[in-house]
């Protein structure tokens, strides 16, 4: 256990708490508190298992980890990327048995903080508890966004909104910058997040290299057309509430198609 | 036959079952690495519609793999 008031595990937790809202001394000292173990895990090794019940909830610090589904003859489902600075199981918190699995994507360092004593924080520290549950409902926003891509874009399109996401994503925990950021997941990955195959991804990939949109060369991806991607993808950053800057796209681009509806045919009309 | 899949992956087979069309395969091209040469399940209708398209070694993989869905209601 460690609980030295400078552990950089627990900085990296303060800053995302810090970037939905101001914490007081007396929260930011509380989170010092909280004791932490750090555990390196290897890439694709399970950190939580469906039908577990976890003690404890896991801080990425490093490393790149998913939340996924497994289905008969071997069809995985992808729930969620996860990068530094997520608590990817939160909700065990108060969901005590986990619908789902937890895995690293790539080696992955977490910091382990027990249940017991993140309860005891929220109960003493409202303003805290507050903080985490906003962040599991920007969690629900991330997922709606995926099931609007999954339902309505075409996979150009999926994966271009994809790529805006996680740039925007990792961007706000310090790890990209200038429309360059690490991809160190596979094309199956992607697929598997997205429900294409990977053959559609690679022929997807092939086409905005084609087209200049983006490059991918040792696990970086490079986005050369930052607009052009965004407009392929539709792509309003809302969703993520996070703080803008000034080559971010306007919020405000699918408010304009409100009302709008293509078409209705009532259910049970042939 | 030719298939306008959008991208380099153009040749391509359709595959009938009783006269009717049951699935396009598509050859994937080189740019697919690992798997250049092999089959893609490009499109499959009725009972060879599935939510994972498949890929296949070679066609007597896939004409297998497509019989069998024909032969067993999901």
């Amino acid at each position: 256990m460690n609980s030295a008031p400078d552990q950089p595990a627990l900085s990296m937790l303060i800053r995302k708490l810090e970037s939905a809202a101001t914490l007081s001394d007396a929260e930011r000292q509380a989170v010092w508190r909280l004791p932490t173990r750090i555990h390196t895990l290897d890439a694709r090794k399970n950190i939580v298992s469906e039908g577990d019940q976890p003690t404890h909830c896991c801080l990425i610090l490093d490393g790149w980890a998913c939340r996924y589904v497994m289905l008969r003859e071997g069809k995985r489902q992808i729930l969620s990327f996860h990068i530094p600075g997520d608590i990817p199981d939160l909700q065990s918190l108060h969901i005590p048995t986990i619908d789902h699995s937890l895995a690293t994507l790539t080696k992955v360092v977490v910091a382990i903080i027990p249940h017991e004593s993140l309860r005891e924080l929220t109960a003493r520290h409202p303003g805290l508890a507050a903080a985490f549950w906003r962040d599991t409902l920007l969690d629900a926003a991330v997922l709606r966004e995926w099931l609007i891509s999954t339902g309505q874009r075409l996979a150009f399109e999926h994966v271009a909104h994809l790529f805006c996401e996680l740039y925007l994503r990792l961007r706000s925990v310090g790890l990209a910058e200038d429309h360059r950021c690490p991809m160190p997941i596979t094309q199956t990955d992607i697929a598997d997040a997205l429900g294409l195959t990977p053959v559609h991804i690679n022929r997807v990939l092939q086409e905005m290299r084609g087209r200049t949109l983006i490059t991918l060369q040792g696990r970086m991806l490079v986005i050369k057309a930052w607009d052009e991607l965004l407009r392929i993808s539709e792509f309003d950053p809302t969703y993520l509430q996070l703080e803008r800057r000034p080559d971010d796209p306007t919020p405000t681009t699918r408010a304009r198609w409100n009302g709008q509806l293509r078409h209705q045919r009532p259910v049970g009309l042939r | 036959m030719h298939v306008g899949t959008g991208s380099y992956d153009i040749n391509g087979q359709l595959v009938f079952a009783d006269g009717l069309l049951a699935a396009v395969l598509v050859q994937l091209s080189d740019f697919h690495e690992d798997l250049a040469g092999m089959w893609f399940l490009e499109a499959g209708f009725g009972l060879v519609d599935t939510a994972y398209q498949p890929t296949f070694a070679d066609l007597n993989a896939a004409q297998a793999w497509i019989a069998q869905r024909l032969a067993h209601r999901a």
